[in-house]
């Protein structure tokens, strides 16, 4: 049984006149330690899969289930402790909280209990180190490069180890050195700091995408795989 | 700084709040307006009860419970309460005063004389001062012929110390001058040349008065003595004031209860009269005096025992043998078939009485009893027989005055008896003389006695008939000489008739009564008057009401009247609603902006795994500190606010409380409230726009955009056909209008205009609707840029035009509402007169006018004078602000009640009870209809009723009223006048108040209706003819503008306030202009970019802003004229267009002012950054 399974996934929407369909019969399966990407032209549905996949959004029909439980049978307030729990998501926009600090903005899923533990915030700390950026821990995101709020959005997304990383567009706001070393770290920290995490990355980059271990495209709402590497 | 590992909830809403400072300053400050206003309207209340109970604790001092009589009693009362060995309770002390509400003054000299009338006056010794609660006080006390004066009387005399006054009181009367046998020849008595000596401000005790009213009353205060002299009431006194420890409260129940117990007058406080009657003749067998018969004789000084007095007595001796007797004065007894007057005995004293074994008096020669007697039946003592030659069997007339005069006529009547039988008379050996009593020597019959016949000052007392004063009209002529003398020496008042007591009860009985004096067995024979005496007191003590006397809870009904007539703090929610919902719109509107601006923040904690519940929750923290710190000042704020109001109500809107006495009161309770009620509003309204964010998806939030103007197909349908409906309406009600009258009228030219305001706002959305989803129509130019920016975001635009079109068009079509005085208000009188003293003359007689007017009567040949008698009470119209307690009653005659017969027109009705044509025409005649279970019918004016009486049943409601009677007094609603110069009072028929308040006599209150031009005159005759009795005059259009400017200027307030609101409204809307221009900046730039000037830009930015200013106001306007010009042209409302024209044009200046805030930002936008923004 596969850790993530999505099966014939459909997604439209009723607009005034028609019904507009974005996702087609979108099926594929992951398993811990895997990463793949979804490639595709602008409004392809790119970013609704990853929402569909992330439990921010439902699919019109179709499944998701990680380890056997389909997240959209839960009630809003389960889904969210299980999106919490399990799933971590790094936007293009990286949407760091203007008010707080980069180790608070870590810490934001960790408000879903009320406070953090003392282990989390360890685990924060952790983690500003391993994005680099523990001397920056007090300064507001405005005070930080593009680069570095991306870390801090990486770090947030990871303070609970997610099973599942989602990354939207995670380098798509960055100048190519910056994109690189964001891409670095992401891979770096999905194979090596988070074994267990099966990462989705939907990008334009295809420098991001070649060094993913698999790729789909989405196109006209139906996805193809368009490349799998020879050594997983 | 925060250490993450006290990274919290709390932490997280600090660090918010503080980031977003601006616009949660911006919100703050909608939310410490609307608690400031709220908690300001609740401290306006506070004020105004606190004022109120600060009045009276002023007027009253010390003094919690006056004993006031309606005649003199004994000044040993009060030294016996001050001076008893038990002490008073609750530390209370007894002071004597004579009190007399209603007096006149007078002053000569300047330019003619001068009057004040409804002067309080208090007869007083110095220790009166020591019951003030402050330190007011004359520098010395008035001695003889000297007063002193408050300030307010002194402003209206034009007095000064030194100036001497004239002071015109009511003479105490036992007897009431309605009845027959009383006195009605001059009724006042003054006090002349009494010399100022000192003028006291109208604080303290220097505003004491029994009356409940915010108004200044006019007092002034005279020894005790010098007042006993001139009324030749030497110790006595008409009241006894209770002062107590404290001024700022009452005495207690049980307190109250003990004193009662305590007060015990005597039986010659309460006017009663007990006296141990023997008769005694010279035995002279034995030399020695003996008694023929014997018993104790109880009267009264009103001659005529009231009912309630007459029920108590026998209620008291219900375990004896009391035998009532009414006599009563036979003009003449003539035998049947003579007509000759000197055949028929004049001016004799007949008595009604049922004859008993012990007492007689109908016992025959051998001292047997005479048959009862029936309803026709009369017996004659042997003089009076032999006089008119009569035998038993024959017929024998009887004539006699009735018992009460209506303006002091004497009316004559007769009635025919058959002799049943002849009572001996017995002769005395020597008549009676001044010093001593008729005496016999042998035993005289118990017909014999002059005692039945009760004192009547003028006749009784008097030596011969010759002395005889009566205040009856009374032919001496009639008199036979020497005849009916000798009787008079020999019998004095001995009765010549007797009749059965149901008999001459129902013949001469009053409204005051129908007993004159109880005949009481002395059993045994050696008893004394004191057991008597003993049982009487106990009595009159348990049933104060019923002997005269009424124990005042002044303090504590003043204190409690002092909750007033409205809740001032509801009127001033009411007023400031416009404030209030305008800042409530602002908290929303800038919430609504502040989290908009932060849905992203919202969308990423979802998204990270936050609940919506933990997301709404920490929105809540940080909207919870905005609160409590926006609420805790606007609570000051609002303690600023109500000062702000006080001063308006002092100044510019003092019509609505008549006179200047507030002061700022504020109670705890209301600033908790207050500042509570902000944090509770303040939250909900941002819980409600935090509850809209739910039907956004994360994803939505997360991008930032709000889209709001999609509508369901179905909803789009419903709605399609509403303004269509809701124009219809408006012509339906405005036609239906042009058929009503009065308030009726106002309310539907004012749906009217409500309705178009609706239909006018929901085609508006729909319009803006069209837009977004169809591009709409015609070329594409600069306005049709607005109209599609304007419907980028259609609930905003029409939600800020629907708000400032709905204030003004309240606002504007409140006034639809004012009222002007008219003819239906006045019922058609031009004058009203009152007086201080009782009036009985008949103003409407020809001979009466006359004789009173001499030349000058021609002046009122077309005038009508309506005159009301009057149960004095409380004012309750809207011009009072204490709870009225006791309305004053008016008694109106049937003369009034018949004027308006065949439909003639008169005062305006709200609604009536009439069920037929007569009443329908003329409902006053529902006056006269009884009701069942002794049920009063009353008409009042509907403000009256609702007001100051709180009865909103409308007709038919019953109400009781508490007058001091053993049981309190059921009124029911006939009929409701509207907006009328009768508010203010309770109006029953005349017979009806007759009924209920017996002691009420002549006439104080007058409708009169004179010819145009003619009012002015006829008021200076009235009130220089009758100077004495404190004649005042007032023009009727000039009271019903008074009373009248009380609602119009709530209005007023309403309008000024609500023009404020609006004001604050407009902030709102820049608020809504400036996120539409922050929120396009991106547009704005690239429009710029794209060759826009920025001038250009400013045009379409200020246009958005004029088309919501301009729509607003042009909407709510024009719905407003809708409402109100129609019922203007038909005369009745007269809006304050200078004002109302002022306060739109503030607020479309300050909107201008605002909407430039908006341009500004576009004219000094950079355009690179935004770009580089996108």
């Amino acid at each position: 049984m596969p850790d993530l399974l999505i099966e014939q996934l459909c997604k439209s929407y009723e607009t005034r006149d028609e019904s507009l369909s974005i996702l087609r019969d979108i099926s594929f399966e992951m398993s811990v330690g895997e990463n793949l990407g979804i490639v595709g032209p602008s409004g392809s549905g790119k970013s609704t899969l990853l929402y569909i996949i992330g439990t921010l959004e439902k699919p019109t029909s179709g499944q998701i289930q990680m380890d056997g439980q389909n997240p959209f049978s839960l009630p809003e307030a389960s889904l969210a402790a299980f999106r919490n729990d399990q799933i971590g998501f790094v936007f293009q926009d990286h949407h760091l909280l203007p008010q707080l600090s980069a180790i608070e903005n870590i810490l934001i899923p960790t408000l879903a209990h009320g406070r953090p533990s003392s282990e989390q915030t360890a685990r924060a700390h952790q983690l500003l180190e391993r994005v680099g950026l523990t001397d920056r821990r007090h300064h507001l995101p405005s005070e930080l490069s593009g680069g570095e709020r991306q870390r801090i959005a990486i770090a947030r997304a990871l303070i609970h180890e997610p099973k599942l990383l989602l990354a939207d567009e995670p380098t798509g706001n960055l100048d190519r050195s910056t994109a690189k070393s964001v891409t670095d770290l992401l891979l770096d920290i999905q194979q090596n700091s988070q074994p267990q995490t099966m990462m989705i990355v939907v990008t334009h980059s295809s420098a991001l995408a070649n060094r993913l271990q698999r790729c789909y495209e989405l196109d006209l709402g139906q996805l193809k795989e368009q490349y799998r590497p020879s050594n997983p | 700084m925060t250490t993450a590992k006290s990274f919290n909830h709390r932490q997280y809403a600090q660090k918010s709040l503080l980031h977003y400072w601006r616009v949660n300053l911006a919100v703050m400050l909608g939310i410490i307006t609307g608690t400031a206003v709220l908690t300001g309207a609740l401290i306006v209340g506070d004020s105004v009860r606190g004022s109120l109970q600060r009045l009276t604790i002023e007027r009253l001092g010390r003094i919690d419970e006056i004993l006031i009589a309606d005649h003199f009693f004994s000044e040993q009362l009060a030294t016996r309460l001050q001076s008893a060995d038990t002490p008073l309770p609750g530390g209370l002390e007894a002071n004597p005063a004579i009190l007399f509400p209603q007096t006149t003054l007078e002053i000569s000299g300047g330019p003619g004389i001068r009057r004040a009338t409804k002067v309080t006056l208090v007869g007083s010794d110095e220790s009166f001062w020591e019951l003030s609660n402050g330190s007011v006080r004359p520098e010395r006390h008035p001695e003889g012929r000297e007063i002193v004066i408050n300030q307010p009387l002194a402003d209206q005399l034009g007095a000064h110390i030194g100036d001497r006054l004239i002071v015109r009181l009511a003479k105490d009367q036992a007897i009431s001058a309605d009845s027959t046998l009383a006195d009605k020849s001059d009724l006042t008595r003054s006090l002349a040349e009494m010399e100022i000596v000192a003028i006291v401000p109208a604080e303290g005790l220097g505003r004491f008065s029994l009356q409940a009213t915010q108004v200044t009353p006019l007092t002034a205060y005279v020894p005790l003595g010098t007042i006993q002299q001139a009324l030749d009431r030497a110790d006595k006194i008409n009241a006894i004031l209770f002062a107590g420890e404290r001024a700022d409260r009452g005495t207690t129940t049980e307190d109250l209860a003990q004193l009662k117990q305590l007060i015990r007058p005597t039986l010659d406080d309460a006017g009663l009269n007990l006296s141990r009657v023997e008769r005694k003749y010279w035995d002279e067998d034995q030399d020695s005096a003996k008694n023929a018969y014997e018993y104790f004789n109880l009267s009264t000084d009103r001659m005529v025992f009231s009912a309630e007095a007459q029920e108590a007595i026998a209620d008291a001796f219900n375990d004896m043998t009391i035998q009532p007797v009414m006599t009563y004065l036979a003009n003449s007894l003539a035998r049947d078939g003579n007509s000759r007057e000197e055949e028929s005995i004049p001016y004799s004293t007949i008595t009604a009485i049922d004859s008993i074994e012990e007492l007689g008096p109908l016992l025959d020669a051998e001292g047997n009893q005479l048959p009862a007697l029936g309803d026709d039946d009369i017996i004659l003592n042997s003089w009076a027989a032999n006089d008119l030659g009569v035998k038993p069997g024959d017929k024998i007339w009887v004539s006699y005055f009735e018992p009460e005069t209506t303006h002091g006529e004497a009316v004559e009547r007769s009635e025919l008896f058959t002799l049943r039988g002849i009572v001996p008379l017995s002769e005395p050996l020597l008549p009676y003389t001044e010093e001593e009593p008729a005496r016999y020597v042998s035993p005289p019959s118990t017909a014999t006695d002059p005692d039945l016949t009760p004192t009547v000052p003028g006749i009784t007392d008097q030596q011969s008939i010759d002395e005889w004063d009566p205040p009856f009209p009374f032919d001496y002529g009639k008199i036979r000489k020497p005849k009916d003398e000798d009787y008079w020496d020999a019998y004095r008042t001995t009765p010549k008739a007797f009749v059965s007591l149901a008999t001459g009860q129902k013949l001469w009985q009053s409204r005051f009564g129908q007993t004159t004096s109880f005949r009481i067995p002395i059993d045994p024979p050696s008893a004394d008057e004191s057991v008597i005496e003993t049982r009487l007191e106990e009595v009159i003590n348990q049933q104060l009401e019923q002997f005269g006397f009424a124990l005042l809870s002044v303090k504590s009904d003043g204190l409690r009247a002092a909750s007033g007539t409205t809740p001032f703090n509801l009127l001033f929610l009411g007023f400031s609603f416009f404030i209030i919902a305008s800042a409530v719109m602002l908290v929303s509107l800038l919430s609504r902006l502040a989290i908009e601006q932060r849905t992203t923040n919202a969308g990423l904690l979802l998204a990270v795994g936050l609940s919506r519940k933990d997301v709404t929750r920490l929105f809540l923290y940080e909207a919870f500190g905005i609160s409590v710190i926006g609420a805790l000042l606007g609570g000051i704020l609002g303690i600023a606010y109500a000062k702000l109001m006080i001063i308006g109500l002092t100044t510019w809107w003092v019509q609505a409380i008549v006179t200047p006495f507030l002061t700022l009161t504020v109670g705890a309770g209301s600033l908790i409230l207050g500042i509570f009620g902000g944090i509770l509003a303040s939250l909900l309204t941002i819980v409600l726009t935090l509850y809209g964010l739910r039907k956004f998806t994360v994803r939505q939030l997360l991008g930032g955009r709000l889209d709001d103007g999609q509508i369901s197909t179905s909803a789009r349908r419903t709605f399609r056909y509403v303004p269509a409906v809701m124009f219809f309406f408006a012509i339906v009600l405005a036609v239906l209008a042009t058929r009503l009258g009065g308030e009726a009228q106002a309310g539907a030219f004012f749906g009217s205009g409500a309705a178009f305001l609706i239909g006018a706002l929901v085609w508006l959305t729909q319009a803006l609707r069209r837009q977004t989803s169809e591009g709409g129509s015609g070329p594409f130019d600069t306005w049709k840029l607005i109209v599609r920016n304007l419907a980028r975001n259609p609930r905003r635009s029409t939600l800020t035009i629907g708000l400032m079109a709905s204030a003004c068009f309240l606002i504007v079509a409140i006034s639809a509402f004012r009222l002007n005085p008219t003819a239906s208000g006045t019922g058609g009188f031009q004058l009203i007169g009152q007086t201080d003293q009782p009036i009985f003359d008949d103003l409407n007689n020809r001979l009466v006018r006359e004789d009173v007017l001499g030349s000058d009567h021609e002046l009122l040949a077309d005038t009508e004078i309506f005159a009301f008698r009057v149960q004095d009470g409380d004012d309750a119209s809207c011009r009072n602000l204490y709870q009225s307690q006791r309305p004053r009653v008016l008694g109106c005659p049937d003369s009034f009640i018949t004027r308006f017969d065949e439909g003639r027109r008169g005062f305006a009705w709200a609604a009536t009870a009439a069920t037929d044509g007569a009443t329908r025409s003329n409902p006053w005649l529902l006056l006269q209809r009884p009701l069942p279970d002794t049920v009063v019918p009353v008409v009042l004016d509907k403000n009256t009723a609702m007001y100051s009486l709180h009865l909103y049943g409308g007709v038919g409601e019953r109400f009781e009223i508490d007058y001091g009677a053993e049981t309190p007094v059921t009124f029911e609603v006939v009929g409701l006048l509207s907006n009328t110069v009768l508010q203010g009072s309770l109006i029953v028929s005349e017979e009806q108040l007759n009924m209920l308040f017996p002691n009420v006599s002549g006439y104080r209150y007058f409708l009169v209706h004179s010819p145009v031009g003619q009012s002015e005159q006829t008021a200076e005759l009235l009130e220089s003819t009758y100077a004495d009795q404190g004649w005042t005059s007032v023009d009727t259009l000039v009271l019903l503008t008074d009373l009248l400017a009380v609602q119009n200027t709530y209005l007023s307030t309403f309008q000024s306030l609500g023009g404020l609101g609006l004001l604050l409204g407009t902030f709102g809307l820049a608020a809504v202009q400036l996120r539409n221009v922050f929120e396009r900046r991106h547009e704005l730039a690239t429009l710029q970019a794209i060759g826009f000037a920025r001038s250009r830009l400013a045009t379409v930015v200020i246009g958005e802003h004029l088309v919501l200013l301009l729509g607003g106001l042009g909407i709510g306007l024009f719905a407003a004229l809708l409402a109100v010009l129609p019922h203007g042209w038909t005369g009745g409302a007269s809006p304050p267009w200078s004002t109302l024209l002022g306060v739109l044009g503030t607020i479309l200046l300050v909107g201008l002012g605002t909407g430039g805030l908006a341009v500004n930002r576009v004219m000094t936008q950079p355009t690179l950054e935004a770009l580089r923004d996108e």
